[in-house]
């Protein structure tokens, strides 16, 4: 009995010394450990609240698994970090977001996220931060149109932190519905260059139609009957667009819900679908066109308006040249009223929808009002660009305007076909334009060193640069002409 | 169900605990050279895991989370997973005397055996639910086991193969034991 | 003298991971690199020193009964606190070795020697047999990562832990003019 008293009583004693040692040891050296732990995220907390001082909190009462991290900045507001899974299944999307102590969304902020650019990643844009910024934390969001499947994603991670801060501030928070998908009206009259619908064949009131939907993906294929100038039926025959995502757009149900459709009809999108619903109305509207081309009757103010291959109806000279973009030829035509530019029109039906056709829907209107070539370029459409500008700039030289002040030296040098020749203007001693003739260069090889290599010397303000692969000679010859041009201006 | 069934054929083939990630490798050297007390030890270190981590857990969030005091779970852990394996042995002693002679010292060695506690803390870094824990205390024991297992058949070939005199026993043991873990990594992806 | 031999026999004779096939766990997880060799051996000599004083004190009042409790507690004390001095001081090192620092209280040489040395012997000689073993120990694993680390990297490095600046590394380089193919090449930092 003693012994097992003596034994219990010893260990006993052991015991509390052991755990006497470590709370000490605990109490030093937990709030280094607690204070590293907070420096690591520290950093990007300081960009919602900059100066507050933090403590982390538990995300245990949120049910709904999105929120990774929560965190208070004192008498400020509340810090929540979301991971949803958006678009792209393989990297998720990772935001954090504030929430002041009033109630106000005070803070967006995307960290990483590998959506579709130009479509997915809008969730990080101006457009969708200003939502969602300044909002009330009982606000409900609305989804982006044509990215919808991203922004769901974000609003349901932005509903969980309001729910968590709710239950966290003791806050009465509005359960916020299902996020609002936004209806986009659409008309058969609409823009839908970027879907590149062209009619392969006719079989009396039938026509066989290709479109793109979602960029990258293979064309749709379909089959429409027009009579009278209105849809009579619309089969899908091929579809190449996102698996689980565009099929909704092509369904039966979906499709029959456009018989009786005209140029002038608003057509309802499938949701969700969006870019293979407008590959659809892409096709309804190339053969609704195509059937009225061929009735030979003249409809007004149906007509698409922008992409258009008339010749607009400005007074002056209307020059065209070309240049390449991003997915194919981009065709440019500049009205001149002496040496104004009064108008620009540009064709490009293989750029990129939402990159490359933003430079085209936004450039023209700047060269006109800059009255040059010389503008900045769309951001993100860097390609298309300076084509258009490039064909701009060509248009311009056609008309005998070079597009800068300054001297001018010409050169020639021996090309691949024949002669080459150059002119090249110089601000002081800055190349501000480059024009090149060469109506001897191989089509498609040469003539791309003619397309490419002006912009590139203007750029780098000299003649060191690389040849266009592939077109070697006719490189060497401009960059040789150039250097002569150089060495007259001295 | 799915989710449980890949956390178990992740932990017993492709998270091996011998050979992917190195622990319990003193009674895999030291009991592997019968097949039948190998399987012995296999079947032991799945009782002490499976009872040890189940305790633990509810030690850890019942007391040492309520408490505040999860700087003790070392202290804690150890002195229960030592106390469980004292009362196996009894059990085994009370049951079955031939395997408690054939495993000898290496029973209160499961004491030290690195797997336990590492399953036992696993249990909760991972943050694992009631079940999930159930699930990879169960698995990784029997990823031992087969290992055991498989090694010790191996074994019993090297032991009458003709070796060198300096590679008889362990080192030859542990070249074998390199081509096995050469082997399971061939595991990894599957799931 | 018979310090001196059982000091060395920790090195070669009885080294505990190549002679006597103890603390193999560690040993094979840990020694990636010679960093996270050093830090381990270390810390292992440290408890093990630290332990067999401790346990060659408090020999003569211990009951024999709850001897192994009693050891047990006393090093995962040891282990708890280290753990915790390196979770605030050393960060680099604590995230590389994880959960082997926790996992050096079943480390059987610890437990081992305990148990056949320092429960029998004076302070200062469970002290040295302490040093020696965990010396030995790091040894070996400096051996290993050696290894290891050169067929990874074909350079070794030594870090500081408390400030993770790169102590001296040295990195095999291929020079083009020289008559051999290879050459160590070697950086010191202060």
């Amino acid at each position: 009995m003693k012994k097992i008293l003596h034994l219990t009583v010893f260990l006993a004693v052991v015991g509390a010394l052991s755990a006497g040692v470590l709370s000490y040891v605990n109490e030093l050296t937990a709030p280094i450990i607690e204070e590293q732990k907070l420096a690591a995220v520290k950093e990007s907390l300081e960009v919602l609240y900059p100066g507050a001082s933090f403590s982390e909190l538990s995300t245990e009462q949120d049910e709904t698994g999105l929120v990774t991290g929560a965190y208070l900045a004192d008498g400020k507001g509340y810090i929540y970090q979301l991971q949803v899974v958006g678009y792209n299944s393989s990297t998720p999307i990772d935001f954090m977001m504030s929430i002041d102590l009033d109630g106000t969304v005070s803070g967006y902020a995307v960290l990483t996220q590998q959506e579709t650019s130009g479509i997915g990643s809008r969730v990080a844009d101006a457009e969708f931060v200003d939502k969602v910024v300044g909002s009330s934390v009982n606000d409900s969001i609305a989804t982006l149109s044509g990215a919808t499947i991203s922004s769901t994603a974000v609003i349901n991670g932005i509903n969980a932190a309001k729910a968590l801060y709710g239950l966290q501030a003791g806050v009465e928070v509005e359960a916020p519905s299902a996020p609002e998908v936004v209806e986009v009206v659409y008309t058969l009259s609409d823009d839908y260059s970027s879907n590149g619908a062209a009619v392969v064949s006719q079989d009396g009131t039938s026509f066989t139609v290709t479109a793109n939907g979602f960029p990258g993906n293979d064309v749709n294929e379909f089959v429409i009957v027009v009579e009278n100038g209105a849809i009579v039926s619309v089969t899908n025959t091929v579809f190449g667009d996102t698996a689980g995502i565009g099929e909704a757009a092509v369904s039966e149900d979906a499709l029959s819900a456009y018989a009786g459709a005209t140029l002038e009809s608003e057509v309802d999108a499938v949701s969700g679908s969006t870019f293979t619903s407008k590959s659809v109305f892409a096709a309804m509207q190339a053969a609704l066109k195509a059937a009225s081309g061929e009735e030979a009757s003249t409809d007004e103010g149906t007509e698409e308006t922008e992409t258009t291959e008339e010749t607009v109806s400005v007074d002056g000279d209307s020059y065209t040249a070309e240049a390449q973009g991003f997915g194919g030829t981009v065709s440019v035509t500049v009205v001149l009223n002496g040496s104004d530019i009064v108008d620009v029109q540009v064709i490009g039906d293989s750029e990129t929808a939402g990159i490359g056709t933003n430079a085209i829907e936004q450039l023209p209107a700047k060269i006109v009002e800059a009255d040059s070539a010389d503008v900045d370029a769309v951001s993100g459409a860097t390609v298309t660009s300076t084509a258009i500008l490039t064909a701009v700039k060509d248009a311009l030289s056609q008309a005998g305007l070079t597009s800068a002040e300054g001297t001018s030296y010409t050169a020639e040098a021996q090309g691949f076909g024949g002669t080459v020749s150059v002119t090249v203007v110089l601000n002081g001693s800055d190349i501000v334009d480059v024009q090149v003739t060469g109506d001897s260069e191989t089509a498609g090889i040469g003539t791309n060193a003619i397309e490419q290599l002006p912009a590139k010397i203007v750029e780098a303000d000299s003649a060191d640069v690389d040849v266009v692969s592939g077109a070697t000679v006719t490189s060497t010859a401009i960059l040789n002409a150039v250097k002569d041009a150089l060495a007259a201006a001295q | 169900m799915a989710d449980l069934f890949s956390m178990a054929i992740a932990a017993i083939l492709i998270n091996n605990i011998i050979l992917t990630k190195f622990f319990g490798m003193c009674p895999f050297l030291g009991v592997s050279k019968k097949t039948s007390s190998a399987i012995g030890m296999g079947a032991a270190v799945i009782f002490v895991i499976m009872g040890a981590s189940i305790i633990t857990y509810f030690l850890y969030h019942g007391v040492l989370v309520t408490l505040g005091i999860e700087y003790m779970q070392l202290i804690t852990f150890i002195l229960v997973i030592a106390s469980f394996v004292q009362f196996t042995e009894m059990f085994i002693k009370k049951f079955s005397p031939a395997l408690y002679k054939s495993l000898g010292i290496y029973l209160p060695l499961i004491t030290t055996n690195c797997a336990v506690l590492y399953v036992a803390k696993d249990n909760i870094t991972q943050n694992y639910s009631f079940i999930e824990m159930l699930v990879n205390s169960f698995s990784v024991p029997l990823g031992f086991l087969l290992v055991l297992y498989i090694f010790s058949c191996m074994r019993e070939r090297l032991d009458i193969a003709s070796t060198p005199n300096a590679w008889k026993g362990n080192p030859v043991a542990l070249v074998a034991a390199a081509l096995m873990a050469l082997a399971f990594s061939g595991f990894a992806g599957l799931v | 003298m018979n310090r001196k031999e059982n000091f060395i026999a920790g090195f070669v004779k009885e080294n505990p991971v190549f002679g006597l096939y103890l603390g193999l766990c560690s040993a094979l997880a840990i020694s990636t690199t010679l960093d996270n060799a050093i830090g381990m051996g270390l810390c292992v000599t440290l408890i093990l020193t630290a332990s067999n004083m401790i346990i060659s004190a408090i020999r003569k009042i211990t009951p024999d009964e709850i001897r192994i409790p009693v050891y047990i507690v006393v090093i995962a004390t040891l282990v708890s606190a280290v753990e915790m001095l390196m979770a605030a001081f050393m960060k680099e090192l604590y995230a590389n070795l994880g959960v082997f620092i926790s996992l050096i209280v079943v480390n059987c040489i610890i437990l081992g020697r305990a148990e056949a040395f320092a429960s029998k012997n004076g302070i200062v000689d469970s002290a040295l047999d302490g040093i020696g073993m965990g010396l030995g120990y790091t040894f070996s694993l400096l051996l290993i990562s050696g290894v290891r680390e050169f067929l990874a990297t074909a350079s070794w490095t030594i870090t500081n832990p408390f400030n993770n600046q790169s102590f001296c590394t040295l990195v095999l380089t291929s020079l083009n003019h020289s008559r051999f193919p290879c050459s160590i090449h070697q950086q010191v930092h202060f």
